[in-house]
């Protein structure tokens, strides 16, 4: 575990308020941007604790989700979650020295293939409860996936660098 | 060292490119599914409705010499000489007394000395029956032939 400075943990703190807010907020059905927050959380804290936080956050969703309880599909929301909260981390190393027009477009890609995954787990995780094929699954949700992905490859293309700057400049103070 | 820096950004740049059109391949297989899903349904939900269609050959003797065949209307099983002339026409008049009684069709309406009778065709005897029952308590059978005739007495 990292060890981390009261400031750090003050500033971990805010975001985690932060992002549970705003994914307990209601919005339109698969549009957050607990994936973006979790991500630049990875960058700038690296994956043990952006892992942690999103599956921290998924937890809280799952019990005050303004979409109802998640029941058993939480364990794979906060897997998918951390998933992304790690592949941040494992991205910040690549994230130096890169121009900002370049790291948009990876930021949107990636985002678009975390989501992928997420919901991949999360289909599956309908599957195996429901017994319904995972394929099966996919295929009927895809409508509700593409909105999640396309959504999110916005909100990575357009604010993980924005994001990350004032992270950076609040950090740097 | 300048083309170990260039293989990198290649490198870098191919793998997003393949994370790119794996998102891409697995949306595009994912809607292609979905749709084959939903053809799957509508051709099993048509084979059903198919299977409780049938049809029958209907004319309409207007009295004043027009005759008018309306040959194969599908009708839903279980329904009456009634329910197949409102499929060709919406312009039917009728009574109702125990059963249900047509007063007009297309304009032509019932007089003192005149009105609409209903026949169907009797295979055995390859000719016309008069029907006594209600136009709207005969149950049609498939491939029947039914007659809607003016007539004057």
């Amino acid at each position: 575990m990292p060890s981390l400075t009261s400031r750090q943990i003050a500033l971990f703190s805010v975001f985690a308020a932060l992002c549970i807010g705003i994914q307990l907020t209601p919005r339109p059905p698969n549009v957050e941007v607990t994936s973006l927050i979790t991500f630049t959380v990875g960058v700038f804290f690296g994956s043990l604790l952006a892992g942690m936080f999103g599956a921290l956050v998924m937890f809280v969703n799952g019990f005050f989700s303004p979409w109802g309880f998640a029941g058993m599909i939480m364990p794979f929301q906060m897997a998918g979650m951390f998933i992304i909260g790690v592949t941040g981390g494992v991205y910040k190393r690549y994230v130096a020295g890169e121009s900002t027009g370049r790291l948009c477009v990876e930021a949107a890609v990636l985002g678009a293939f975390l989501t992928l995954i997420y919901d991949i787990i999360t289909n599956g995780g309908t599957a195996m409860l429901t017994g319904i094929p995972l394929i099966l699954t996919f295929f009927m949700g895809i409508t509700m996936s593409f909105i999640h992905i396309s959504s999110n490859t916005a909100f990575f293309g357009f604010a993980f660098i924005p994001l990350l700057r004032t992270l950076q400049r609040l950090w740097e103070r | 060292m300048g083309k170990v820096k260039f293989m990198a950004v290649r490198r870098r740049t191919l793998v997003l490119l393949a994370l790119a059109l794996c998102v891409w391949a697995i949306i595009a297989t994912g809607f292609a599914g979905y749709y084959q899903i939903r053809y799957m349904k509508v051709t099993k939900a048509f084979e059903e409705i198919e299977g409780s269609i049938i049809q029958v050959d209907v004319l309409i003797d207007y009295g004043n010499g027009t005759q008018l065949w309306h040959n194969e209307t599908k009708i839903v099983t279980g329904s009456t000489p009634l329910d197949a002339l409102l499929i060709i026409t919406k312009n039917v008049e009728f009574k109702k007394y125990d059963g249900k009684y047509i007063t007009g069709i297309d304009g032509r309406v019932e007089g003192e000395n005149s009105g609409w009778t209903w026949w169907f065709w009797n295979t055995e005897k390859s000719d016309w029956d008069y029907s006594l029952e209600a136009v709207d308590e005969y149950i049609l059978h498939s491939d029947e032939i039914i007659k809607f005739q003016f007539v004057s007495w």
